[in-house]
């Protein structure tokens, strides 16, 4: 008899994922004739009931805007409000506009470091052990999986995980996502390894030795006993190594099994990449790349969910300095861009300047890409935006740490954030709270009132929390949750 | 509670890192006292972090444990086992050099470069890259890996290899499960059981009733023996009695090959495995003293000093375009230092500080203004050359060690300092304060005229939220202000400004004075603290774990090894008789 295994040791029964049920639905078969879907996206989409939402997570480093100062900048009512000149690039995407001015994250610790493991986890109880041996820097680790990864057990497919050099302290990448065993989840660091993994080099399904389907066949039943016959004499740290090794082991068996039964894309077509990454991309080379494989992705419905971290080492965008010079990047001004121009505050003008010239750069590209989905038809007949919510964040509001007041910009998503007779186009102004005695949970689950501690300022902040935005987000894909991450930051209240 | 509140100025042993030595605590008084001390003054900036109870339960700590034991190393007759305090049993992935090492000696030379996978592995700053929690397989190197053994598999299975001939000399009987019977124990460096054998030659069974052809089923035989976890990982779990842990000989003969020469055992520690000899002391010192004579050990060495230093980074590390260090510049550097290192690891009758104190340094044309020299009298060729002693000694003043760890456009105080205090001198910092504030300089002060130093100072590091760890800090990256982003040497920058490369550097115990990097350098690399951590490192990748400094296996070993005659074969025997080689705790 084939043994058991016990994947998820450390999940708690109220982090397991509702199953998905979708049902089958009629395709437009015009579009194939048309060309505007390659027959393998209108394969997939036969077996596909109705069009899926798909979710793209892009976290920038030091956050999306000005924390509280942003805030301020924006004025108006809710159908009525000006955009800050940083984010100007979304003028164009306005009706797809949620703009959310502020969501508290967790406030203890350094605030990056902590920050990375409790993003999309929402789940880094206070004073948390850092995890340096396994998450490769002074990094606490999270007691409870992560947003993306809830839904790509949900919907049954791979999740793309790009990072555009957002890493630090020697870690290729920051630890963002996490499964049920709260190891933290690899990202590809180049666009070019991502292309070879994720197209050119798919693991074939025929050999020039041997028979390679039935040797298949029996291949991975084989490497799942010996897994699970090895894991009853293991401790649960060593168990975790194993079960990750059994996750890739299912996770390229399936990918095997699709690599047998689909065309894998090619440049030249409206569901394919539009070029080949190389090895020697430019920072904005690369993220083009992530985007285009984003869309293709989620075009040909392979995967449905994405991450995308993007990094501060990029010297290719352009700003003006206060007396009217262009620059281009901001190695001649410094070489350390996060104290010296993140925290611009209390620096010269320019340090402002650049941070605003650097931010903006980057929600230009993001509004492209949306601009892209949403000229993309969708299996239903709406445009690829209308079925993808694209959510940015930060590990941190601004350059200057603050993590109360988060701006976050929701784009794309069509009806699902509908309100009333309006789509989007919306600012959602958070009411604002004094958490002077906010208290959390500490490792053992305890609340601990933390209203002394000088990690834990007391101060006005968003009344609403990133694990609200998770919760939203997961019960919009179908998952069947009421709360995300560890109880004291989920409020319950957040309506989008 | 010590460690959160009172070891990144303490130090984790109570020996002074940033702050002073607890052994020389002169308002402790008696635990009343040194609770009251605690009260009111600890931590330091803000007091009020540790109230009434914990300044009580951190007195308590401090008096009856570090007050009353004094001595950072464990002499005492009590074992680790006995202290409750062995390290836990772990499995270690192959890195990428390992699993090479492996596939090539089990089968030979024979694959072409497209064999080798790419595992991905983050290469941490800090610590060693070996650490067996930090090599994982994941859903994208799981997919390198198998198309590694898909070449691997099929170059075997046509090329003029045994197993690629046998199915034209011999019958598919004698060829099916040649794999297993014959690679299997080499491969997975055990021999294989009845109950290891029995799914792989049901496998088969299907496999042939499917319609498989005798190929299929070898190269089946194949894929599961290498994709196999039993391949993949390093065994260290042993077996348990009792909350102990005593690995089998087969595992402490893979332990002892792969930590010391770098690949699969060899005949004779199989043969000794297979009679049980490696649970003997006697016979592990045997086996240990055959092993380190050997090349692969040498080789083993290097990738150490280079992981210590964390060298191989100058390959990646970000440098404004104005220095125009260039990728063949970047090549030299990392090749000059090995070949520094390679000519001192022969004699393992020195101390492991030895290479760390190299003076033999190899320059070509391209490197040569890094050294301060011309390039006129060198080739494109490294060759032993000699640099001036008034401007370096040792590998901490070669301009790969130093570029690798300056910052994109200038020396890095910070950078360097930091470098030397957490990973050669394996002390604890705290974290940085959340909100890092800049100071204004004086209105009549010039940045461009005023040094490096002075305006770390003036803006940074003289806040009382940042002196506390940067009075250490700092020190540490005085000490390289001779040598500039590349490592070149100077006595001025910003073309006026002269350098101040003096200062004062405590580290637990020892106080180094220094008036230049050459002063410097000397006084670290004769340090205690130092040669400590050289060990501590050494210790840590042979067992590919993070080990505290105050973890008894450290401890014990650090007390064998901190004399002054201590050599790399007394360093490499004193670990291969620790408890830790042969039992495994089950603590957690």
């Amino acid at each position: 008899m084939r043994p058991t295994i016990d994947r998820n040791h450390h999940t708690k029964p109220n982090q397991r994922p509702a199953n998905l049920n979708i049902k089958r639905r009629t395709l437009l078969k015009g579009l194939a004739g048309a060309g505007i879907l390659s027959a393998a996206s209108v394969d997939q989409a036969f077996a596909e009931t109705s069009a899926p939402l798909r979710v793209v997570l892009i976290p920038l480093q030091h956050g999306w805007g000005h924390g509280s100062d942003l805030c301020e900048q924006i004025s108006g009512s809710e159908f009525d409000f000006n955009l800050p000149s940083i984010w100007s690039p979304f003028e164009k995407l306005r009706d797809q506009l949620l703009v959310i001015d502020g969501l508290r994250g967790t406030f203890w610790g350094n605030a990056h470091d902590v920050s990375y493991a409790d993003l999309f986890t929402a789940g880094v109880p206070y004073k948390a052990a850092e995890k340096r041996d396994t998450l490769g820097g002074p990094f606490p680790g999270s007691t409870s999986a992560s947003i993306d990864y809830l839904l790509e057990e949900h919907y049954g497919k791979g999740t793309l995980r790009f990072s555009a050099r957002y890493h630090s302290f020697g870690a290729s990448h920051h630890p963002l996502s996490f499964n049920h065993r709260q190891q933290s989840l690899p990202f590809y660091t180049q666009a070019y390894d991502a292309y070879n993994s994720l197209y050119a080099s798919t693991p074939s399904a025929t050999s020039k030795t041997g028979n390679a389907g039935i040797i298949l066949a029996e291949l991975f039943p084989y490497l799942s006993n010996d897994v699970a016959k090895q894991l009853q004499n293991l401790n649960v740290t060593q168990q975790d190594k194993l079960l990750s090794y059994l996750d890739a082991s299912e996770s390229l068996q399936k990918k095997l099994a699709s690599a047998a039964s689909s065309t894998a894309p090619t440049p030249g077509s409206s569901a394919q990449l539009s070029s080949i990454p190389d090895k020697k991309q430019s920072i904005n080379e690369s993220l083009d790349s992530y985007f285009d494989m984003i869309k293709v992705s989620f075009t040909n419905d392979t995967q449905r969910v994405a991450v995308l971290g993007i990094g501060d080492r990029n010297n290719q965008f352009q700003w003006t300095d206060s007396e009217g010079n262009s620059h281009s990047g901001y190695s001649d001004y410094t070489g350390d861009f996060h104290h010296n121009i993140a925290h611009y505050k209390g620096k010269p003008e320019d340090a402002r300047r650049i941070n605003d010239a650097w931010t903006k750069h980057y929600a230009s590209k993001v509004a492209d890409f949306a601009e892209s989905l949403r000229s993309t038809i969708d299996i239903d007949g709406n445009t690829l935006l209308d079925n993808t919510i694209i959510v940015l964040t930060g590990e941190v509001g601004d350059g200057n740490h603050g993590r109360w007041n988060k701006p976050h910009i929701v784009i794309g998503g069509g009806d699902r954030l509908k309100r009333g007779d309006r789509k989007m186009g919306r600012w959602l102004n958070v009411p604002k709270i004094n958490v002077a005695a906010a208290g959390t949970e500490d490792s053992s689950g305890m609340f601990v009132s933390i209203q002394d501690d000088a990690d834990w300022r007391s101060g006005v902040a968003a009344q609403f929390t990133h694990a609200d935005l998770w919760t939203k987000i997961g019960q919009l894909s179908g998952l069947s949750m009421t709360s995300f991450g560890i109880p004291s930051m989920n409020t319950q209240a957040l309506d989008i | 509670m010590f460690e959160s509140q009172c070891s990144s100025c303490h130090g984790e042993l109570g020996i002074g890192a940033a702050f002073q030595e607890l052994y020389e605590c002169d308002i402790c008084g008696d635990e009343s006292a040194l609770y009251t001390a605690i009260l009111t003054t600890m931590p330091v900036p803000t007091a009020s972090d540790c109230g009434e109870e914990c300044s009580a339960a951190l007195a308590s700590y401090i008096y009856n444990d570090f007050l009353a034991a004094p001595g950072t190393l464990d002499t005492s007759d009590q074992s680790c086992q006995e202290q409750g305090k062995l390290s836990p049993p772990q499995l270690r992935r192959l890195t990428s050099r390992e699993y090479k090492a492996t596939i090539v000696s089990v089968f030979g030379d024979i694959f072409p470069d497209t064999a080798w996978p790419s595992f991905g592995d983050a290469l941490p700053t800090l610590g060693m890259s070996n650490n067996a929690n930090l090599l994982s397989i994941n859903s994208l190197n799981f997919e390198s890996i198998y198309m590694s053994v898909d070449v691997i598999v099929e170059t075997l299975l046509t090329s003029e290899h045994d197993l690629g001939t046998c199915l034209d000399t011999e019958t598919p009987e004698q060829c099916i499960k040649r794999p297993h019977k014959e690679y299997g124990a080499a491969l997975w460096r055990r021999p294989l059981t009845a109950e290891d054998r029995k799914p792989l030659d049901a496998s088969l069974a299907r496999l042939a009733a499917a319609g498989g052809s005798p190929l299929d089923q070898m190269a089946f035989d194949l894929k599961a023996l290498l994709l196999s976890p039993n391949f993949l990982y390093r065994h260290e779990i042993g077996k348990e009695t009792e909350g102990i842990s005593e690995l089998d000989s087969y595992e402490i003969a893979s332990l002892l090959s792969y930590s010391i020469i770098g690949g699969p055992p060899d005949q004779k520690l199989m043969w000794a495995a297979a009679k049980n000899e490696l649970v003997n002391p006697a016979d592990i010192e045997k086996h240990v003293a055959r092993l380190i004579e050997s090349q692969e050990f040498g080789q083993q060495l290097l990738e150490f000093y280079k992981d210590f230093l964390k060298v191989d980074n100058i390959l990646t590390v970000p440098k404004q375009e104005h220095l125009n260090l260039t990728s063949s510049m970047r090549d030299a550097l990392l090749k000059s230092i090995e070949l520094s290192i390679e000519s001192e690891v022969g004699d393992l009758d020195q101390p492991l500080m030895a290479a760390i104190n190299s003076n033999n340094f190899f320059v070509n044309d391209l490197i040569a203004p890094l050294f301060g020299l011309t390039s006129d009298s060198l080739s494109g060729e490294l060759a032993l050359t000699e640099v001036s002693i008034e401007e370096r000694n040792g590998l901490l003043t070669h301009p790969a060690f130093l570029t690798t760890h300056s910052k994109e456009g200038s020396s890095g105080i910070v950078r360097r300092g930091l470098f030397t205090l957490l990973q050669m001198s394996c002390q604890e910092l705290g974290a940085p304060p959340e909100v890092l504030t800049e100071a204004a300089l004086p209105v009549d002060m010039d940045p461009d005229t005023t040094s490096s130093r002075e305006l770390l100072h003036l803006r940074h590091s003289s806040q009382a939220e940042c002196s506390v760890c940067h009075k250490t800090i700092d020190p540490a990256g005085f000490g390289y202000e001779n040598f500039d982003a590349l490592g070149r040497y100077r006595t001025i920058e910003k073309d006026v400004v002269p350098i101040d490369a003096s200062g004062s550097l405590t580290l637990g115990a020892e106080t180094l004075n220094f008036s230049n990097s050459v002063e410097f350098t000397g006084a670290l690399m004769s340090s205690n603290t130092l040669k400590a951590c050289l060990t501590k490192r050494y210790f840590e990748r042979f067992s590919g774990a993070s080990l505290k400094q105050s973890s008894c296996e450290n401890k014990k070993l650090q007390a064998s090894t901190l004399s002054e005659t201590a050599t790399i074969r007394d360093i490499i025997q004193s670990i291969s008789q620790l408890e830790s080689l042969r039992l495994r705790g089950n603590q957690q």
